[in-house]
């Protein structure tokens, strides 16, 4: 029975394969997928083998394989991901990053502390004057209201929030 | 082939492959195809333990508006190669150990 959505079947099929379904997908396709399952490794680990992998496909291909034939000598995502994790020493992996885990420690505390401040103010609801003392005592105005905000609390949290940034970027970038 | 042992012999095989001419991926696993099971997989972790070891160089070079990995062997690879080789007696006989043949003594099996 003719489908009336081909095109919609074909992404069906490369995004949900059913079990046993044969599906097509092209080299593009499988190396982001590929480099996605090898996030762990490090960047330039990482690179290293996505270009080994898209030379042997382009080789393949040019020497006559189709782009899906290629693919599927290669083998099946999880397993060519899974072997190639298992081949890796630990240096290639992404280590954990103290650095970074403090520096987005030290933003969320400056953050809550900032938004503490933030919401004890406008509670606050502006300026009010209240009474206290009776008719024959001394009576004191006592204005309560706009008490000083921490100012170099929401500087050090926007600088923190940048600085961040700025490291993880880097991290990713270079 | 029993895998441990096939594992060794790879890294023979490739610096045997290498020894004859340099080569880049695909090629290699094309001409070892031949004589030994070897992934597209396989190859690469063998290639970088080469590398890390000395064994073999890396150049890349420009093909067809591309840039392709070429693998040469070293000189410290050549003497492994032929030090492995110098040892084929002890393997033949240790080959022979396990058919069940040791000199002169017929198969037990």
């Amino acid at each position: 029975m003719p489908s009336d959505d081909p095109a919609g079947d074909a992404k069906r099929r490369v995004l949900f394969p059913k079990k046993g379904e044969k599906t097509t997908v092209k080299k593009e396709e499988y190396l982001k997928k590929l480099g996605k399952k090898l996030r762990k490794l490090k960047n330039h680990e990482r690179t290293r083998q996505l270009e080994y992998f898209d030379e042997i496909l382009t080789d393949m291909m040019e020497n006559g394989m189709t782009e899906e034939e290629a693919v599927e000598k290669i083998g099946d995502l999880e397993k060519t991901a899974k072997e190639i994790l298992e081949q890796c020493d630990r240096e290639s992996f992404k280590g954990n990053d103290p650095k970074g885990m403090g520096l987005v420690a030290v933003t969320v505390l400056c953050g809550i502390g900032s938004l503490g401040f933030l919401a004890g103010h406008y509670l606050r609801s502006g300026i009010s004057i209240s009474y206290i003392g009776g008719a024959d005592g001394p009576t004191s105005v006592f204005i309560a209201g706009k008490i000083g905000q921490p100012v170099w609390l929401y500087g050090m949290t926007v600088f923190m929030v940048g600085a961040t940034a700025v490291y993880f970027w880097r991290k990713k970038h270079l | 082939m029993d895998t441990q042992l096939k594992k060794g012999l790879l890294e023979l095989c490739v610096m045997a492959r290498l020894l004859r001419s340099e080569s880049y991926g695909y090629q290699i696993i094309k001409d070892l195809t031949e004589w030994i099971e070897i992934s597209e997989s396989t190859l690469y972790p063998i290639l970088r333990r080469l590398e890390a070891g000395g064994e073999v160089e890396v150049y890349s070079a420009e093909y067809h508006n591309r840039i392709r990995k070429y693998y040469k062997i070293t000189d410290k690879g050549r003497e492994r190669l032929r030090e492995f080789n110098e040892e084929q007696w002890k393997l033949q006989k240790i080959l022979n150990y396990i058919e069940g043949q040791e000199e002169g003594k017929c198969a037990a099996f």
